[in-house]
């Protein structure tokens, strides 16, 4: 991840597309899967957060990016494969975040307290979020250690993909304050 | 809160890495029953790696966890190495002690700040704290970046570096490519120092306990200075203990209780002992470099730290350790011919341990004599650490029994993150009940 980690352009005038979860978690793989197409699709830098821990990293990863797109896994109790479209904006954003992708929920997928959402707040406090933000959940079925995804994940994958295209389309909308 | 009979339950306790259950019973003041109830998967790795060719090892094991990769890779690097017959020494083995001083740095600073920090300042978390704290907040993120850097210059990236082999590297760097990390692990050091500042001015409960401390001291020559333990070492107890890595189950063994899916470590002779950050410090005080010991000695710490609560301020001083260590590693670095040593395998039991940022991980493996792994065995730390959180847990509830509900609930959140106990290393569900019948 990380290192690849497109950091937009100078001046934070680029795309980044931010895959989040964990390669052995299950449906929670879908995130990283999502991402690393969308990035291809758009010819877009992407960064795979695949099983960390610690949901502060996302502040760096994004620190020169303008616009993010960050594809998840979600937990939030509907029908597997369904797709979350959020974009943060100044209005709490974090409990948001929170009832998309699930309270506490790390991005290796367990409860560290430090996940997207958290990561999400911490960055308004600190001034660092990207201007626009926009969090694609895919809801998932199973999150136990395997590395096969649900089919109704899998098959969500291309709608995650293009709602992510859609959203690189849409550019400078949308900004985030 | 002269309560006879009170129950009280918590649905989770954060600020852990994973998710497990923790269960209090009290009856008529007294602390009846405190059981670390986790919920391990079926040991999914160690079955994972039957079958493996030897070489997958450290890549493979680097997966169990998202904050301690290098230990693992390290760890089961070393058992691999000492089945066949290898060492790695050199500038190779300063470079795993480099890289590693990157893991130490990122992952103390992860817990110190984002993670332990708030339940001594009064926050429900990181993110009410940075409201107030915002300076201390960005020392914390940029503390942990610079851990981050260094393992993504080492590792090839910050998280599961892939650069990592049996027998060394796939890669070493240049000398002038470490000049960058150096200039900013001067500031890290500063601000490390501040952070043990800082995290001595926390109010600490006044607990201590009669611990019996297990870690790794780095074996030394007659004349050669002393050497934090880090990557690698003879395995020492405050009660006696000096054991090589492969005499590990002859006096360690794993037990199944009844309330956890996970195995509970004992010490075959005393029962509960500790691993971590206050067993490294009170058993190696002697070998930290002298601004680690003078911070310590500002920050009010003694030679041995038996007050788990104070473990913030031992790994703030082991910060500033990995600064320093990490600044030595690279002042005295030349590139190595090669990147790495060749390793032959044959059939033959192998055993590691090192020190990952929370305690000793042991990785015990089997393999034949064309390499494939045959047996595989790794006991995290926190699995160790296991029966001694819950003899704290015992005391401290036991001395707080006057508190209301929420601030014993707290409180004991606080106490098992005094470990900071990496439970989906060794599970995956964790939650606080308090039971006063």
């Amino acid at each position: 991840m990380g290192p690849r980690a497109g950091r937009g352009e100078k001046g934070g005038t680029g795309v980044l597309v931010i895959g989040v979860g964990n390669r052995y978690g299950g449906d929670d793989r879908a995130g990283l899967a999502a991402a690393d197409r969308l990035g291809e699709a758009a010819g877009a830098p992407v960064a795979l957060l695949d099983n960390i821990a610690g949901g502060t990293d996302l502040i760096d990863v994004w620190a020169d990016a303008d616009t993010v797109i960050l594809i998840d896994a979600a937990r939030s109790g509907g029908a597997a494969g369904t797709i979350h479209r959020l974009e943060v904006r100044a209005d709490d954003p974090a409990r948001q975040v929170v009832r998309v992708l699930g309270a506490g929920r790390t991005l290796g997928g367990s409860t560290h307290g430090l996940g997207v959402a958290e990561a999400v707040a911490l960055a308004r406090t600190l001034g660092r979020l990207p201007r626009r933000l926009v969090i694609v959940g895919i809801e998932g079925a199973r999150f136990d250690a395997g590395e096969a995804l649900s089919p109704a994940v899998e098959q969500a994958l291309d709608e995650a993909v293009r709602l992510g295209l859609e959203e690189i389309a849409r550019g400078g909308e949308g900004r985030c304050v | 809160m002269p309560v006879e009979r009170r129950t009280i339950k918590v649905d989770a306790l954060a600020r852990v890495e994973g998710e497990g259950a923790l269960y209090v019973r009290t009856s008529r003041g007294r602390v009846a029953d405190v059981r670390l109830r986790i919920y391990e998967p079926p040991r999914f790795f160690e079955a994972f790696l039957r079958g493996r060719a030897f070489t997958e090892a450290p890549d493979i094991t680097a997966r169990i966890c998202g904050i301690c990769p290098v230990a693992y890779q390290m760890s089961a690097c070393l058992a691999m190495e000492d089945a066949c017959g290898t060492s790695v020494d050199g500038q190779l083995r300063a470079l795993r002690r480099l890289l590693y001083c990157g893991e130490w740095i990122q992952s103390h600073a992860l817990h110190v700040y984002m993670l332990h920090a708030p339940d001594f300042l009064g926050y429900p978390s990181i993110v009410e704290m940075a409201r107030d704290h915002l300076a201390a907040v960005q020392r914390g993120l940029a503390l942990k970046q610079t851990g981050n850097e260094l393992m993504r210059l080492l590792g090839g990236r910050e998280v599961h570096p892939i650069n990592v082999r049996v027998g060394g590297f796939y890669r070493v760097p240049r000398p002038r490519e470490l000049a960058g990390i150096a200039e900013r692990l001067k500031r890290a050091r500063d601000a490390a120092l501040e952070t043990v500042r800082w995290a001595a001015g926390f109010e600490f409960p006044e607990f201590e306990q009669p611990y019996e401390f297990v870690a790794l001291r780095a074996a030394r020559g007659p004349g050669q200075p002393a050497e934090y333990p880090i990557d690698g070492g003879r395995i020492v107890s405050s009660g006696g203990l000096d054991l090589g890595a492969a005499e590990y189950g002859d006096h360690f063994v794993e037990e199944q209780v009844p309330h956890s899916n996970a195995l509970h470590s004992r010490l075959r002779a005393r029962g509960a002992y500790l691993v971590g950050p206050l067993a490294r410090y009170s058993l190696n005080f002697d070998a930290l470099s002298p601004p680690a010991k003078e911070a310590a000695r500002e920050a009010g710490l003694g030679p041995v730290c038996r007050n788990p609560f104070r473990s913030i301020v031992v790994r703030s001083v082991e910060i500033v350790y990995a600064c320093d260590e990490a600044l030595r590693l690279i002042g005295q670095y030349e590139a190595p011919e090669r990147p790495f040593v060749e390793v032959v395998p044959r059939a033959a039991t192998g055993h590691g341990c090192t020190e990952a940022p929370r305690g000793i991980p042991y990785h015990r493996y089997t393999i034949d004599a064309a390499g494939a792994i045959s047996d595989a065995r790794i006991v995290p730390p926190t699995s160790q650490n296991q029966a001694q959180i819950e003899d704290d847990l015992r005391g401290v509830v036991q001395r707080s029994l006057t508190l209301p509900d929420d601030r014993l609930t707290l409180r004991c959140e606080q106490a098992v993150r005094n470990y900071d106990p990496c439970i989906s290393c060794a599970t995956h569900f964790l939650t606080l009940h308090i039971d006063r019948g």
